[in-house]
C-alpha cells in the first residue's frame, strides 16, 4: 500500500449558485513515502483543492484519502493527526504571519501539537536551520523582516512541525531569481534531511523537471498525466494545448520535429542542447 | 531635453529617510528619458530600487535631489500634480489593491470621473479602454470574480481611460499565473504598438524585456546599463551580478555555444533560434 | 463555505426594474415600506405582496436567489410570528392548554401572526429586489445624490459615498482573505472550531492579526492607486452614468403612489376582512 492514497475523489464549489465550479472529478492517485512530487496545472485546475484535501482542510464530497493506511476523514482523531503529519504551506505564506516575534510565530505549530517548551525550542531551531534564518532574527517582529526573510520565516513555521508530507503551494511566487533559488534550495534540504514526502505546486515545468521524481499534471479537475519528468515531457504538444508554461527548449524541440528533424525529448536545458548539438553535428559539452 | 521626451529623470536621487545622518538611497543619481511611443523596460532584482522609480514618475514621490519632468512639467510643483498624473499613469503589482469599484466599467471610469470628463466622453473612453485590453465583454462583471490577469487588464484600462501619453507598470505580472502573464504582456505590447502609448515596464523577468526598444538595468539604486535588448542580453556577467536570470532561449544558446556551436550572440526569441538552427543544419 | 454568501449582491440584467433610476428605486422602496405599514388588513396586505411578487417576476431574478435571501430571515419571521401568536389574546379562544393559566391561542393571535409574517416577507422581497437589481456603486451614487442637500450643513456626503463604494468593493476580497488565513492557521493546528474558549480565542488572534495587517496594507496601496488616478477630494467629479428620471421612473412613481392609495383605501374603507378571516378559521 502507498503512503498517500487518493481514491475517486470529487469536489465542487458553489453548488446551486450561478458560479458553480467542479474543482475535482474522480481523481485517483498514490504517492510513495519520501517521494518528491511536483504538481502542475493552470489556475482552476483543482490543484489547490486537492492540496487542501491532503490534510483534511477540505473533505471530499465523494471518494476517500488515506494517509499511511488510515482514512484521514474517518474521525476527529484521524483529521487532527493528518493536520500535523501533512504540513501545508499556502501561497504567499508571509501574509499569515502574526507572532509578536519570529520565534513565537514559528513555535505556533509545534505548540498546537502539544509539545513541551523544550521540544518546541528544538523544533524552532531546527526549522530556522532548514530555511537559513539567522538565530538573532528570532527575537525580531516578523513584520520587520525583509520580504524574502518573511517568506522564509513563514515556511519555517510549517517545517517546525516536521511533517511527514510537506506541501508547498507556489512557494516562489513573486520572488526574483535569487529569492527563488534560495527557497528551492531550502525545500531540497528539508526533503534530504528528513526523508519526508514533498509535494511542490509550481507553474514552472523546468523547476518541476529539475527537482522532482514524478510530476502530476492536473487539467480541469482531472489527472492529465502523472509520471517521471521524461514521460511528462514526451507529451509536449498536449501540455502546450493545455495552456501550460512549457520551457522554451521544449517548444523549440517540438518545432524542430514539425520541420522534419528527429530530436529526442529533453526535459533539461542540458539535454536539449545535447540533442540540438547532435542535429547540427556539434560535440557534447566542452 | 527634446520635445519628443514624455518623461525625463534628471539626476534623480530619492531617500526614504533623508533627514537621517546617513540617509540610504533607494534611487541614486538616475537620469534617463522616455521618448514618445517608446517601449522601455527597467530590469532589476527585488530591492534594487526599481519600484521607487514608478512612484517618482508621477509625483507620488518627489525626488530628494534632481528633477522629474513630465511633458516638461516639473513634478515637484504642487500645481503640476494632476496634469502629471493624467499624463503618466502607473499600474502596480497587486491587481486587487488598485481596483476601486465592484463593477468593471465603473472602475475604468474612475480616472476620467476624477478628471471631470463629460459623461458622454467617459462612456467613449471606457469602452475604448476596455476594448484595448480585451475586457469589453466583461464590462458588467464584478471585479472580484475576475482572474488575476483579468483584474490587471482592468487596472490597465483604468489608466488608459485617462488618455495618458505614458504608462508605467511596476511588476504587473509578478503575482499572475503564466496565462495571466502572457495576456497582460500581450496587452501591454498592443497598447504600445497599436495605440502608440509609451510604456515603461518595470520587472525582474528578463524574458519580458525581449520586445523592448530599450532596456535599463538597475542595481543598488543606480543605473548599471542601458541599451537595446540584444546589447544588454549579451552582457552575461553584468546581468548575473545584478541578480538577473537569462531567459530560457538565451540559456539554451549559451549551452549550445558550450558545445562548440557558434550560435549568433544576438538571438533573443524562440523563433530566431529555430531559424538559426535550421539555417545551420543546411536543410 | 464562507464564499457562498449572496446577500446584498447585485445580479446584472436588462429588465424594466434594472432600468429604473436608482434614486427612484430607493424612493419607491421607502414609499413601499411606508405603504406596507399603513396596511391594517389582509385586502391591502395581499395587494402589497402581490405587487412585490409582480416586481420580482418583472425583474427576472431567478426564484432560487430570492428563496436564498428569504431563507436567511425565516427564523426572524417565525420568531416574531410566534410572539404574536402567544401575546395577542384578542378574539375567540382557539386553544387553552392550561386551565388555571391565562396562556391561550386566539383567533386574534393567529391573525396577527400570519399578518406579520406576510408583512415581513413582502418587505424582504421588495427591499432585496433593490440590491439585486442595482449595482452597489449605483446605489451609493444614488444615496450620495439624494443626500446632497446635506452639503449645506458641511457634511462630506461624497467622502461617505466613496467610503461605502470601497467597503463594498473590498468585502468579497476580505472574506476570501479570511478564508485563506483560517485554512492556513488550521493547517498549523490552530483550534479555530474546536477546543476550549481560551484556546479558540488564542487561535483567533492568529487570524485577526494577519487580517488587519493585510487590510492596512491594502488600504495604503489603494490610496496610492487612487492618487495615481487623479483622485483628490472628489468635489468636482463627473460620473459615467448620468442619473436622469425617465418616463419609466415617472410611471413607476405613479404605480406605487396608486398602490399606496389603494392600501389606504382598503385599510380604512374595508374592515370586514378580519371577520372574513375568522369565518375561514371556524
Amino acid at each position: 500500500m502507498s503512503f498517500i492514497e487518493i481514491k475517486n475523489v470529487s469536489f465542487g464549489y458553489g453548488h446551486k449558485t450561478p458560479f458553480e465550479v467542479q474543482a475535482l472529478s474522480d481523481v485517483s492517485l498514490s504517492v510513495e513515502k519520501g517521494e518528491f512530487i511536483s504538481v502542475i496545472g493552470h489556475t482552476g485546475s483543482g490543484k489547490s483543492t486537492l492540496m487542501q484535501m491532503l490534510n483534511g482542510l477540505i473533505k471530499p464530497e465523494s471518494g476517500e484519502i488515506r494517509l499511511d493506511g488510515k482514512n484521514i476523514n474517518a474521525n476527529k482523531k484521524n483529521i487532527s493527526e493528518a493536520r500535523f503529519r501533512v504540513g501545508l504551506c499556502f501561497q504567499y505564506p508571509e501574509y499569515q504571519l502574526f507572532g509578536e516575534t519570529c520565534y513565537e510565530d514559528i513555535a505556533f505549530g509545534p505548540r498546537n501539537m502539544g509539545l513541551n517548551e523544550e521540544e518546541v525550542k528544538n523544533r524552532v531551531m531546527q526549522a530556522i536551520s532548514f530555511v537559513r534564518l539567522k538565530p538573532e532574527k528570532l527575537q525580531k517582529s516578523p513584520f520587520d523582516l525583509s520580504g524574502g526573510q518573511k517568506r522564509r520565516c513563514a515556511i519555517a513555521g510549517v517545517m517546525a512541525m516536521l511533517p511527514d508530507v510537506l506541501i508547498l503551494d507556489e512557494p516562489t511566487a513573486g520572488l526574483d531569481p535569487a529569492g527563488r533559488e534560495a527557497i528551492l534550495g531550502m525545500i531540497g534540504n528539508y526533503h534530504k534531511q528528513t526523508g519526508a514526502t514533498v509535494i511542490h505546486v509550481t507553474h514552472s515545468m523546468e523547476i518541476a523537471a529539475a527537482m522532482s521524481e514524478r510530476i502530476l499534471v492536473l487539467n480541469h479537475g482531472t489527472v492529465a498525466y502523472f509520471g517521471t519528468p521524461k514521460e511528462i515531457f514526451s507529451h509536449g504538444e498536449e501540455l502546450v494545448s493545455m495552456g501550460l508554461n512549457v520551457p522554451a527548449f521544449t517548444k523549440i524541440i517540438l518545432e524542430l520535429k514539425k520541420r522534419g528533424f528527429h530530436p529526442e525529448e529533453a526535459y533539461t536545458v542540458e539535454a536539449a542542447a545535447d540533442q540540438i548539438a547532435s542535429l547540427l553535428g556539434g560535440g557534447t559539452a566542452l | 531635453m527634446s520635445t519628443q521626451d514624455l518623461l525625463v529623470f534628471d539626476n534623480v536621487s530619492f531617500s526614504y529617510n533623508e533627514d537621517d545622518e546617513n540617509p540610504s538611497f533607494a534611487v541614486k543619481d538616475v537620469s534617463f528619458s522616455v521618448r514618445k511611443g517608446e517601449f522601455l523596460v527597467i530590469l532589476g532584482h527585488n530591492g534594487s530600487g526599481k519600484s521607487t522609480l514608478a512612484k517618482l514618475s508621477n509625483a507620488i514621490f518627489i525626488p530628494t535631489t534632481g528633477k522629474v519632468f513630465v511633458n516638461g512639467m516639473d513634478t515637484s510643483l504642487p500645481e503640476n500634480e494632476i496634469p502629471v498624473r493624467k499624463n503618466v499613469g502607473v499600474v502596480f503589482q497587486n491587481p486587487d489593491n488598485q481596483i476601486v469599484s465592484s463593477i468593471v466599467e465603473e472602475d475604468v471610469a474612475f480616472g476620467p470621473e476624477n478628471l471631470a470628463v463629460d459623461p458622454k466622453e467617459i462612456r467613449i473612453r471606457v469602452d475604448e479602454a476596455l476594448k484595448a485590453v480585451g475586457m469589453y465583454e466583461r464590462r458588467f462583471s464584478e471585479t472580484h470574480r475576475l482572474s488575476g490577469g483579468q483584474k490587471q487588464r482592468v487596472a490597465i484600462a483604468g489608466i488608459i481611460a485617462m488618455r495618458p501619453g505614458c504608462i508605467v507598470l511596476d511588476e504587473p505580472t509578478a503575482m499572475l499565473d503564466p496565462k495571466g502573464r502572457a495576456d497582460v504582456l500581450n496587452t501591454i505590447r498592443a497598447l504600445n504598438k497599436d495605440h502608440g502609448i509609451s510604456v515603461v515596464l518595470i520587472t525582474h523577468f528578463m524574458e519580458e524585456a525581449v520586445y523592448a526598444d530599450r532596456v535599463l538595468v538597475i542595481d543598488q539604486a543606480r543605473i548599471r546599463a542601458v541599451g537595446k535588448p540584444r546589447e544588454i542580453f549579451s552582457q552575461r556577467e553584468m546581468l548575473k551580478e545584478c541578480g538577473l536570470e537569462l531567459p530560457d532561449t538565451a540559456k539554451l544558446c549559451d549551452k549550445l555555444r558550450d558545445r562548440g556551436i557558434g550560435i549568433r550572440d544576438d538571438i533573443l526569441t524562440e523563433e530566431e533560434l529555430i531559424a538559426e538552427i535550421i539555417k545551420r543544419s543546411g536543410k | 463555505m464562507i464564499r457562498d454568501i449572496t446577500i446584498g449582491q447585485f445580479f446584472p440584467g436588462k429588465s424594466l426594474i434594472h432600468k429604473l433610476d436608482p434614486r427612484a428605486k430607493i424612493l419607491l422602496t421607502i414609499l413601499y415600506i411606508v405603504s406596507l405599514f399603513i396596511c391594517r388588513n389582509f385586502f391591502s396586505l395581499i395587494l402589497m405582496l402581490g405587487f412585490a411578487i409582480a416586481c420580482v417576476l418583472i425583474s427576472a431574478i431567478s426564484p432560487g436567489l430570492i428563496w436564498k435571501s428569504l431563507r436567511s430571515i425565516i427564523f426572524i419571521v417565525l420568531f416574531t410570528s410566534a410572539l404574536q401568536l402567544f401575546y395577542n389574546n384578542d378574539g375567540d379562544v382557539l386553544w387553552k392548554p392550561f386551565e388555571d393559566h391565562k396562556f391561550c391561542i386566539t383567533t386574534g393571535g393567529v391573525y396577527s401572526a400570519v399578518f406579520l409574517a406576510v408583512r415581513i416577507i413582502s418587505l424582504i422581497l421588495f427591499t432585496s429586489l433593490l440590491t439585486y437589481t442595482t449595482s452597489p456603486n449605483m446605489l451609493t451614487d444614488a444615496i450620495e445624490r439624494l443626500l446632497s442637500p446635506l452639503k449645506l450643513f458641511r457634511i462630506k456626503v461624497h467622502s461617505l459615498a466613496m467610503m461605502m463604494t470601497i467597503a463594498l468593493r473590498f468585502i468579497p476580497t476580505l472574506i476570501n482573505e479570511i478564508d485563506i488565513i483560517m485554512s492556513a492557521q488550521k493547517a498549523r493546528g490552530a483550534s479555530l472550531d474546536n477546543g476550549s474558549i481560551a484556546k479558540r480565542m488564542k487561535a483567533m488572534t492568529s487570524v485577526f492579526i494577519p487580517l488587519f495587517v493585510s487590510a492596512f496594507r491594502r488600504a495604503a496601496d489603494l490610496a496610492v492607486a487612487m492618487e495615481c488616478r487623479c483622485y483628490t477630494d472628489g468635489a468636482n467629479r463627473t460620473r459615467l452614468k448620468v442619473m436622469r428620471f425617465s418616463i419609466l421612473d415617472y410611471l413607476a412613481f405613479a404605480v406605487v403612489i396608486l398602490l399606496c392609495f389603494a392600501a389606504i383605501f382598503t385599510t380604512y374603507y374595508h374592515f370586514s376582512d378580519s371577520l372574513l378571516f375568522k369565518a375561514v378559521l371556524k
